[in-house]
């Protein structure tokens, strides 16, 4: 960040770099934390998806499979795509796109940055000291009582763990994280509300910044059950309180709806912030405005508040009432409604636009395609009657990645290449922003749809090996073949992240000065410098009309800033 | 016309491919509701499958057609706000996916209504306990003259569900240790087994279905399945893949490990030739992650005829009353219980 050259005075390196209170600094800080946890997420994958294709070599044991599969999971999701797609581009684009300053609390926001990276610390020691292997659930009583850090571990009634666990130490991780993410949510709520420039309605408001105050809005409603199991789980794991085993008094289903009330919502979390980007995309990138602008935003409202009546569809067969598997069922069939109504809202911007396939555009159109594919194939497990088979199979490992890499990955890069001329001040080769979009492309349905096929089967998932001595039916073809296939496919998904992140870290050296508005977009973040001083603004914007006044007939141009007068 | 015609053309190749689908990829099913689940799941395909295909070439059709090029008209202003035509007409498609959901519902809950809220049949049912641990399944059989539970003529078995055809069975599942999940694969059969309750399933194989697995004959039914056989032959497997391999120290262990493990393979296939795996031996499998053994635990259904049924039973109640001491019924609340041995 070259902040400091426009800057008032000089801030020294660690105000400036390290205890920043500048939302940029702030959010460049969750970006930067929030890759390098990808690429440990990713690298635990590389190790257990190579012991999975052939488990003849046998590189890892039982426990230390399921270890890898659990933090895999618990990183890519709390470490890597809340602090990328909510935390790094909330703060990058709510003062910058209300036309304000910095965040209303800057240095809570610090706070929150710290707190965070404390938990990825707790994080990676959980993980060096063996880690978690009871799945990234974390279902009790095996989570209650799994004494040995590996993960492995035979059940003992009354054994307590003790802190200094794998397993003590992911929970306090979570827990300090959903601390650092209450805290920023908070402060984008309050800028948004208190902030925003002259003239700027709720309906001025871009979709990006209504997508991601919605989903801060849905965790902070969400995430308390889950605060409040995750501590008592603590306490069984550390005071031998036995609140979730059943051998001292306790109920395992009780932490299940605990977690699930938060982990449905959750999803949603990660998913709102996502579509965000990609609506942004979409209308610069078609020179159109959002198609349905205010349905949109009511559908996702809607959305939101079915995604907490619907949890217990991850609990059909986990021993439930089936009288209350009945309701969950439907209302879990019936999200899909407004989630179609917003693709459709995405499908019709394309209509008779002028369209520009960008490297961003591209991944936006990859989001389209891959996450209506992980929608159509929730159906099958939302449906309860269906969901007996494909329950704990690779079928729901495929459709859950069908859903989490397009919001995490697509969605991600989505934004990273939007916004990349503007925050990092350089711009990027365009060459390789696609070479980049179709090796992901390509390989990621390469690893996931194949997988399907096993799924449908019955494979369950994680197991270490399908061998001829306990699995027969799944240790012979195709399935052995699909699960080599997905496994080699997934390397070269790798490897095109690696050779993504040289690609950003050579412009971000060499790359030559990005001009203010590379896209000829609308919205007031293009404003600003690239990347924006301390203060963004010069002068302060005035908004004059909403965030999508595209292709306008009256006009020459076509496209019609905010802040534009007239 | 000409375009419903293509539209059946589309639709009767797509129903083709998901039949196809479905008879490659599914396991032969062989219990009496499982043929309804399957028939719910090729509804879903083609229902949701059509609707995918036409969203994505609809971008695609968008993306080539409406490309940015040199001297083309500016883009279309259409905000898709009141008195939009296009906004209507998508309204109409949410009405659509609307009215697809309730469908998929109706035929979906029936179903799940037969398997899991009706109450579970008393009356002329096999009734069969089953205990999951860490890392095993353990069976529990009431025959005998008493019929009665935890008496000296029970048999408890460990990894082998032997069941007659054409009986409703009802598993009584609970757990001794962590949560564990009882899936059989081949009857669309998976619960949860969860310590502290005791939860009722009951299922029912059908002969007709097992006879119409490819190649399965008549004289089948008269050989004798022995999962002993099968375990056994299994654990020499798993502990060469697990230990051997792992622990050789030298490229030749290594080597002469893999070749024990080629061994072994064949041994096995031989094994399960002879025990009619997938005929009449299905595997079983804990599908909830239940520690560090989760990657093993399974357990082997078979399935006999009625009278083979019988007399299995009574030579392992003949056998257990010599061998074991039958342990009185373990709470939930963790009191000592031990298992017989395999």
């Amino acid at each position: 960040m070259s902040a400091a050259a426009h800057g008032h005075h000089d801030l020294g390196f660690f105000k400036k770099y390290m205890f920043s209170t500048d939302h940029k600094v702030i959010g460049m800080q969750y970006l930067i934390t929030g890759i390098i946890m990808a690429f440990l997420g990713g690298y635990l994958a590389v190790k257990f998806r190579s012991q999975l294709a052939f488990p003849e070599l046998a590189l890892l044991s039982g426990s230390e499979y399921n270890s890898s599969v659990t933090m895999h999971g618990l990183i890519m999701v709390f470490w890597v795509a809340m602090p990328i797609l909510v935390a790094a581009f909330g703060n990058f684009l709510i003062p910058t796109m209300i036309g304000c300053d910095d965040m209303a609390y800057p240095t809570l926001n610090m706070i929150s940055y710290w707190l965070f990276l404390v938990s990825a610390f707790v994080a990676i020691a959980s993980l060096l000291i063996g880690g978690y292997g009871g799945a990234w659930t974390l279902y009790p009583p095996l989570s209650a009582n799994m004494a040995e850090a590996s993960g492995g571990g035979a059940y003992v009634i009354g054994k307590v763990p003790g802190l200094f666990s794998g397993g003590s130490l992911i929970i306090t991780a979570v827990a300090l994280e959903i601390i650092a993410f209450l805290i920023g949510g908070l402060n984008f709520l309050v800028t948004t509300i208190n902030m925003r420039a002259p003239g700027m309605s709720i309906w001025d408001l871009p979709f990006v910044v209504w997508m991601i105050d919605l989903a801060v809005v849905v965790f902070m409603f969400s995430v308390g059950p889950l605060v409040a199991g995750a501590i008592m789980l603590l306490f069984d794991r550390t005071l031998g309180t036995g609140f979730f085993d059943p051998n001292r008094g306790g109920d395992p289903i009780l932490f299940q709806h605990l977690f699930w009330f938060f982990g449905h919502p959750e999803v949603y979390v990660v998913l709102f912030p996502s579509m965000g980007f990609v609506g942004e995309a979409i209308t610069t990138f078609s020179r159109k405005p959002l198609f349905g602008f205010k349905k949109v935003i009511w559908a996702a409202i809607v959305a939101s508040i079915l995604s907490f009546i619907v949890w217990a569809h991850h609990q059909f067969i986990a021993g439930i009432d089936p009288h209350a598997a009945v309701f969950f069922t439907i209302f879990t069939v019936l999200i899909s409604v407004p989630f179609a109504a917003m693709m459709f809202s995405f499908i019709a911007t394309l209509w008779k636009g002028s369209i520009e396939l960008t490297s961003a555009m591209l991944w936006a159109l990859g989001f389209i395609i891959t996450f209506l594919f992980g929608g159509v194939t929730g159906i099958y497990l939302g449906t309860l009657t269906s969901d007996v088979v494909f329950h704990d199979t690779y079928f729901v490992v495929a459709h859950f990645h069908y859903t989490f890499v397009p919001i995490t990955i697509f969605g991600g890069m989505t934004a990273i290449y939007f916004w990349f001329p503007k925050f990092v001040g350089k711009n990027f080769s365009e060459f390789w922003g696609k070479v980049h979009f179709w090796i992901s492309f390509i390989s990621f349905n390469a690893i996931f749809l194949p997988m399907f096929i096993p799924g449908t089967a019955g494979q369950h998932r994680r197991i270490a090996g399908y061998t001829e001595a306990t699995f027969p039916a799944m240790a012979v073809e195709p399935y052995a073949t699909i699960r080599i296939i997905s496994t080699v496919a997934f390397w070269v998904l790798f490897i095109a992240q690696v050779i993504w992140i040289i690609h950003m870290i050579v412009k971000f050296y060499t790359g030559e000065k990005a001009v203010k508005n590379p896209w000829k977009a609308n919205t007031l973040e293009w404003t600003c410098d690239s990347p924006p001083p301390h203060g963004n603004f010069a002068t302060y914007p005035t908004v004059y009309r909403g965030p999508y006044e595209y292709s306008v007939p009256s006009r020459d141009s076509d496209y019609w800033p905010q802040d534009e007068k007239g | 016309m000409r375009l419903m015609g293509k539209f059946l053309a589309v639709f009767t190749l797509m129903l083709l491919a998901v039949s196809g689908y479905s008879g490659l990829f599914f396991l032969d099913n062989i219990s009496s509701y499982g043929q309804a689940i399957d028939n719910l799941i090729i509804l879903v395909t083609l229902i949701v499958m059509p609707a995918f295909v036409i969203c994505v070439s609809l971008i695609v059709y968008f993306v080539i057609r409406y490309k940015r090029r040199e001297g083309a008209e500016k883009a279309l202003y259409e905000t898709g706000g009141h008195g939009s035509k296009l906004a209507k007409k998508i309204l109409i498609i949410d009405g659509i996916v609307l009215a697809l959901d309730i469908v998929i519902l109706f035929v979906a809950i029936p179903t799940w209504m037969e398997m899991e809220v009706k109450k579970v049949p008393t009356q002329g049912v096999v009734d069969v306990r089953v205990t999951a641990r860490q890392f095993d399944f353990d069976f529990h059989y009431a025959p005998g003259p008493d019929g009665k539970w935890f008496t000296k003529d029970d048999v408890k078995i460990t990894g082998e569900l032997r069941i007659p055809v054409d009986k409703k069975v009802v598993l009584h599942m609970t757990s001794f240790d962590v949560i564990h999940d009882f899936w059989a694969k081949n009857l669309r059969l998976k619960q949860d087994i969860v310590p502290g309750r005791t939860i009722s399933r009951w299922f029912q194989v059908n002969k007709s279905l097992i006879e119409k697995i490819h190649g399965f004959k008549a004289t089948d039914w008269d050989t004798k399945v022995n999962v002993r056989d099968v375990i056994s032959n299994g654990n020499v497997m798993t502990s060469i893949l697990a230990d051997d391999i792992h622990n050789a120290k030298t490229e030749k262990d290594k080597k002469e490990a893999k070749e024990d493990l080629k061994d072994a393979k064949e041994e096995l296939e031989k094994v399960y030739k002879k025990n009619l795996l997938g005929k009449r031996l299905f595997e079983i499998a804990c599908a909830e992650i239940c520690g560090s053994g989760h990657y093993k635990m399974n357990a082997w259904l078979v399935v006999e005829k009625q009278d083979a049924f019988d007399q299995w039973l009574k030579k392992k109640v003949a056998v257990n009353a010599k061998k074991y001491e039958v342990v009185a019924h373990h709470s939930s609340q963790g009191k000592s219980i031990s298992f017989p041995i395999k």
